[in-house]
This record gives C-alpha cells, structure tokens and sequence, in this order.
C-alpha cells in the first residue's frame, strides 16, 4: 500500500535576509587585501620577490578568492582562482618571476577591484576586461609550467586539485572541529565553498553532526545547530588552513588539532577516522604530535613571526574592531552635548561663593578635566593615518613614470601621521592633482636631469607631521621648480592681475587662479590648468592653507596645513549687539582698539591704517542686518583676519572669551546661513554662529560690487 | 505477519537557505499527520510498519542549511519509530550531501 504526499512547488518568495552587513565586512577585508598585494607589488625589487612576499602576495589573492566563494560572489573567484594558481606556481619555483608579471599583477587586482566594486557599490563590471586578464594570467602559467600544467580555471568551484602537493613537504593530518555561529546560513556563509577551499589543501573528510534534536514543530530551520568534523591530510600549514576560516569562524569555534606530522602519509590512501573527538584518545596515546589550537578569525595571525607572515596584519590591528563611522559621530556628539552641559554647569557656578561651594567648585574642575579627556579619547577614535592616502602614491608614481620616460622615486615620510577620518578622504583629490603635476610638469626627463648636473632619478617627498594644532603635508619634489618668467607671461596673456615687481610668493600664488597653466601641451595627465585652484578650493573647504615655495632649478615644496579635526574648533568669542560670534582663532592675527587717525576711507570704503597696510573693515553688524551697541570703528573692537594672505578688519562690539567650541552643522538643523561655518552652543546655552572669515571677505566684496 | 506501508512525501522546490523557511511549515505538518499514526501498533492481530519514503527528485536547490533540515526531519520520524528511507536523489545532490558530511544522517551508502 503506498500514499503519496506531495509538495507542489509553488513560487519562491526569496527570504529577503539582510547580508550587508556580513558582506560589508568582506568587502572591507577584500579592499584591505588588495591594498595589502599592491603594496607589496609596487615595492619589489627588479630582482623580484623574495619567498616571502611571493607568499603574502598568495595569501591575499587566497583570502580573496575564499571568502568571496564563501560569501556567494562566485565571479570574483575566476580572476582569482587563475592568479592564486600562477602565484602558487611561482612560489614552488616552477614559474620564474619576470617585472612584466608585476603589472599583470596590477591588472589582475585592479579587475578584482572593480568586481568588488561591483558587488559593492553596483558600479558597472566589464566582463571583457574579467576575460582579458583571466586569459593573460592562464598563458603565463600555460608557458611556463608546459611540464606540470595547472587546471583551467574555468570552472574554480569545481577545482579540487590540491594546490599542495605531497612531495612539497612533510603531510600532517588535521582535525578540525567546526561549530558555526547560528546565524551561519543567515550570512549566507556558503559551507560548500568553505570545504572546497578545505579540499584544495589537501585530502577532507567532513561529518557533520547534529548534537542536539529539537522538537520539530518549534525549530527554526535557519538557525544552524549542526557542527562538523573536519579530518584533512594536507601539506600546507596550519596558517593555511585558519585562512580559509577567516571569514566564517570566531576564535571559540573552530578548534584544530594536529594529529600527526609524517612525510610517509599517503594523501590517496590517508583513512582519517571520524569523529575527531573520538579519535583524540587514541591519538594521544600513540604519542603523536598532538598540536592543540583554538583559532579564528581574530586569532589567527598572531604569530606574526611565523613563515609567510610578511604582510599580514600587525597585532594592533588585530586587536582591533570595526564600527561603523555613524556609530563614531553619534559618540562624538554626545561627548559635545556633555561638554556644553559642563560648561553650562561651570557658568552657573562661577557666581557661587567660591569659599562656600569649595567642594562644589572643586568637583567641577575636576568633571571639566574629565570631560576635555573624554572628549580627546573619543576625537582620537576618528584619527587614522595619513599612510590610507600615501599608500596609493607608489603605484601612480610608478605608471606615470612609464608612461612619460621619467625616472621617479616616491618618498614617503611621517606615514603614522593622524588626522580625522573626514579630512583624510577629502585630502587624497588634492594631493593626488600635486603629485601628478609633479610627475608631468617638475620632474624633468632623464637626459634634462643629467644635463642639469642633477640624478637620473628624479625625488618626490610626501611628508606629514603634526605641527601644533595642525597637520602638515608638504609635497616636495626635486625638480625644475616654478618658472616666475612664465608664470608672469601666462598670467598677463590671461588679464590676471601681475608685474614684475611682485615678490616670489606672490607670484606662486597666481598659480592658484582658475584655469591657470603653463604647461605647453594639454596631457592626459594633466595641463588643462583645472588642478591648483582645485587643490586650493579643496584645501580651503576644509580650514586649510596652502603654501608654496620653489627655487629655479632645485624644486618646489607644496605645503597643506590643515586643522586637525573638523569637529572641534578654537575660537574666540565676540559680541555684537545682544549676538555673539566665535571667530577661528587660526584665523585671527590680532585685534586692535582703532585711533581716528587710523581710519580712513578709500574709494568710499573704510580701511584700518595698521603698519603701512590699509586693511578693509567688515562691520558685522551690517552684513547680518543687526542692531548693535558700537556702529562707528573708533568705539569698538577691530579684529584683523588673514585669509589665505587677504586681510581683513572685523568690527565687533567687544572681545568676550577663548573657547574650544563643539562644531554644529546650522545647515542640516535650520538652512545654510552666509559668513558662517556653523554654530555652537554656549555655555549659557545660547547659540552662538561660528563665523566663516573666508566667506566673510566674499560676502564684502558682494555687497561692494553691488553698491 | 508484519506488513509494510509506505508514505511516499515527493520533495521539489529550493532547499537552500533561501526556501527553508517556507518549506518547514509542510514538513512540519506532514511529521504532524504521521506522527499521528505511529508504527508499530498491533493492527487486527498483525503487525505493521511503516517505511516513509523521501524522495527528493524534484528538488532544485540544497545546501547545508536545507540537509540539516532534511536531516532533523529524518531523525524525528526516526524518533516516532519509522524508518525513513531517502530515495531519488539527483547525482548532484547526493554529491553535495556526502560532501556536507549529511550522509550518514540521510543514511545514504557512498
């Protein structure tokens, strides 16, 4: 008798589980490991690599290639899965190392790259240019390994071939026991991809058992409850086999015992027997080499002393954990809500008896020193190095060197340099337009170099340092330096303002006019003249100053001084009418009670005579169409202001205090407001607008022109 | 006398992480009705048995997520007292189950 219950197939509504988050972490380490392999790439010798970055080199492309197959983004393994197979041939001296692979190299993760993006961003993804290098990458490998050819890399997911091989070295056998977090199926951790990259090490044996037998009825059938013997007969080390867990394991679930370390083990006729845990026993009694280690993701590259460690990431950074930069600004703000609170509390205090309220005055001074700690600790969670920028310098210094016949060494100094994580994104435009002018403009050619007395190669610095206050980028080269004859001629040809008799500063500056160029032909590189005045306006957007100086025939030095955060400000109070102001202390050069005899008027405009300079007077309370106490220069307070070598005069009604102030967005909490750079919140809770000086002068010279 | 009945239950459809959820509530339900009818009972003086027969020919998506479901099915019918045989397994799927390491749970013979 047979019934028969069938399950219709009806359509599948696919579970929509939310993996970015899970994704968004290999996609960072997959960046990571592309960095990490282009930065070994453009830093070998002509002689090549040696073993061990050969093996960092491997390890990345390895990493890459696992985690994107355990994660399902199967197309990057394609690409991968054909270099990690050249790398490893390359590794076992089957393949020699030529400076042509470096840039197929290059190539081949600049294609990871853009599928990464692809998966990442949903930015376009050229298959031509997947095929292209997949097919450069098997005809190295098809030339130079004719003897022992590797597997075709068209179908990596099916590939089993071990990459290591027994006459390698010496075959241990491991046991692993893997007890997945329970969400594993949710990530969407694909556990066949795991194994498979297991496989590729040598011969597995998987079990996997399920501890537990829930009732039925009330398990949640994605929740992952099994857990999974592991026995594989490999050659490869124990770092190789942690690896693949990187993305997938935490520290408490994977546990892998070496059991045995024998040259004689067959890899085809290895019989691991299952499960492991029943096998440890007797394995201990046989007097193996019973190696005990609980490793993960987070553990694993704790030997940094060990073989193949080159490259990996320090133990800082593995003791380090991700968290997302809302997550960071949220923490900033309420540390800035807090300062206010203490600054509100330290205001209503200072008019306590301070010999009555000794305690209480006391313990303010003490919640202020505690709240400036705080507020420092938490800043220096958004501080990263300036190396996140540098780091893509030795690549484009490299190509641009190739393509224009310059010889160029890119030095880098100060790569520990912290600046805000904000900064640091805004900076890498501005820095890279410098560079590239140059590569283009500076540095001359060999044979110009040689005629000039000078090296073959050619020197660029990038240096940073924390200067005060400040951080300081200088970018240097050793080149033919700026050409003030030219740079005249070119600005005259253009009506920009200039004479001979400006001084050199002066006339560097011209360089920063829009449009300006002197280059003689239009590159690809650069010459359209689009790139200071954007170095300049970027700079400026962030409170930073750039400064050049140049000697004919010796170089030029670019230098960007920048604030140090963006959230934090110094400034000084000032009042005007029933307002108050706070000015960047930055851009204050001092400030001055006016003589009658030093305000004059030129062209209809009032200025300030200070030391032979006639400065213009912006009255504050004009441009903010406000009533205030002092409207004549004579009866208040003059500010002198510098921007970018502009002067100014601001009048205000009085000077009232130097603040650190916590910066407010106005924009996103009312409407952009002119002349400012945001607000603050003061001590006695009211608001206070943080001026902008260099919008400032912008808005004067507006309203003169309309008048 | 002992006499066999067989369940037939034809399986088809995604048993991948992304088809379990909306498979479960079927299995369940059919667990349910068996389960109802446990085996083994003394029937008019005979003896019976009942053999639940999986058979997964329709499936067109398993992974490690839908044969440990597969899997927790099978060991609850086991728990009533059937005997579950899987049967009709594509070659790919039967691959993949011995590679996940579910074998011995589907009780499959390599």
């Amino acid at each position: 008798m047979s019934k028969e219950f069938c399950m219709t197939q009806s359509d599948q509504n696919n579970i929509n589980i939310d993996l970015n988050q899970f994704n968004k972490v290999f996609f960072e380490e997959c960046a990571e490991h592309l960095a990490e392999m282009e930065q070994i790439l453009v830093s070998l010798p002509d002689a090549g690599p040696d073993d061990e970055q050969l093996n960092a080199i491997f390890r990345a492309a390895h990493s890459i290639k696992g985690g994107a197959g355990i994660f399902g983004f199967q197309d990057m393994t394609v690409v991968t899965h054909v270099l990690e197979s050249l790398l490893d041939l390359m590794r076992n001296h089957e393949i020699a190392f030529s400076t042509a692979m470096v840039d197929l190299f290059l190539e081949a993760g600049d294609v990871i790259s853009m599928q990464l993006a692809g998966h990442r961003d949903g930015s376009e993804v050229r298959q031509e240019a997947i095929d292209q290098i997949r097919t450069k990458l098997q005809q190295v490998i098809d030339a130079g390994s004719v003897a022992n050819p590797v597997e075709s890399a068209c179908s990596p997911e099916h590939s089993v071939q071990p990459v290591f091989t027994a006459d390698s070295s010496a075959v241990s056998r491991y046991e692993m026991e893997f007890t997945p977090d329970p969400d594993i199926f949710k990530r969407g951790v694909r556990l066949e991809s795991l194994f498979a990259e297991l496989e590729e090490l040598g011969e597995l044996t998987v079990l996997a058992e399920l501890p537990v037998t829930p009732e039925f009825s009330t398990l949640d059938p994605e929740i992952c409850t099994s857990c999974w013997h592991l026995t594989l007969v490999t050659s490869a080390s124990e770092a190789d086999i942690l690896d693949i867990f990187e993305f997938v394991a935490d520290v408490d679930q994977l546990k892998v015992h070496k059991v045995s370390q024998d040259s004689d083990i067959n890899l085809h006729s290895a019989a691991p027997e299952l499960p492991a845990a029943q096998d440890q026993d007797t394995a201990d009694k046989a007097g193996n080499d019973v190696v005990d280690t609980a490793l993960g993701r987070r553990a694993y590259d704790k030997n940094e002393l060990a073989p193949a460690a080159y490259g990996r990431r320090t133990s800082e950074t593995e003791s380090s954990i991700r968290v997302g930069v809302t997550k960071v600004d949220q923490l900033i703000n309420q540390v800035g809500e807090l300062v206010i609170t203490q600054l509100m509390l330290a205001q209503t205090a200072a008019v306590l008896d301070p010999v009555l309220y000794e305690n209480l005055h006391r313990s303010l001074l003490q919640l202020e020193r505690n709240t400036r700690d705080l507020q420092q600790s938490v800043m220096s969670i958004r501080l990263v190095p300036i190396s996140i920028v540098f780091s893509r310098f030795p690549r484009m210094v490299r190509e641009l060197a190739a393509k224009l016949g310059k010889q160029v060494e890119l030095k880098t100094v100060g790569d520990t340099t912290e600046l805000d994580k904000g900064l640091i994104e805004k900076i890498a435009d501005p820095l890279t337009h410098l560079v590239r002018n140059c590569m283009d403009h500076a540095l001359e050619t060999p044979e110009n170099r040689i005629a000039a007395g000078k090296e073959r190669c050619g020197t660029i610095t990038l240096r940073a340092s924390q200067i005060g206050g400040r951080i300081v980028i200088d970018v240097i080269d050793d080149g033919a330096g700026l050409n003030r004859d030219r740079i005249l001629r070119k600005a005259s040809e253009r009506g920009i303002a200039a004479s001979d008799s400006m001084s050199d500063e002066e006339v560097w500056q011209l360089i920063f006019a829009p449009g300006f160029s002197t280059a003689e032909a239009v590159t690809d590189i650069s010459g359209r003249g689009v790139g200071m005045d954007v170095v300049l306006r970027n700079v400026q957007s962030m409170s930073g100053r750039v400064n050049i100086s140049s000697e004919a025939g010796k170089g030029t030095r670019v230098t960007i001084s920048l604030p140090l955060t963006l959230a934090i400000l110094d400034g000084l109070s000032v009042a005007v009418g029933d307002e108050k102001f706070i000015i960047p202390l930055n851009s204050i050069i001092e400030s001055i009670q006016p003589t009658a005899q030093s305000l004059k008027t030129v062209n209809g405009k009032n200025v300030v005579h200070v030391r032979g300079e006639y400065i213009p007077i912006i009255p504050l309370y004009e441009l903010f169409n406000m009533d205030a106490v002092v409207k004549k220069p004579e009866e208040g307070i003059l500010i002198l202001i510098d921007v970018e070598g502009e002067k100014a005069a601001v009048l205000v009604d009085a000077l009232l205090d130097e603040h650190q102030v916590v910066i407010k967005s106005i924009e996103t909490n009312y409407r952009k407001v002119d002349g400012t750079a945001g607000a603050t919140i003061l001590g006695d809770g009211r608001v206070a607008l943080i001026l902008d000086v260099n919008s400032l002068l912008q808005m004067r010279k507006k309203k003169a022109v309309c008048q | 006398m002992k006499t066999t009945e067989t369940f037939r239950l034809c399986l088809d459809g995604d048993w991948s992480m992304s088809g379990v959820a909306e498979r479960f509530p079927l299995l369940a339900r059919h667990l349910s009705l068996l389960s109802a009818s446990p085996p083994d009972q003394e029937i008019q003086g005979k003896e019976s048995n009942k053999l639940p027969e999986i058979d997964l020919a329709g499936l067109n998506a398993l992974d490690a997520c839908g044969c440990q479901l597969l899997a927790l099915f099978i060991r609850s019918l086991r728990r009533y007292g059937f005997t579950p045989c899987v049967t009709n397994i594509p070659d790919t799927f039967r691959a993949k189950i011995n590679f996940l390491g579910f074998d011995r749970e589907f009780n499959l013979s390599h």
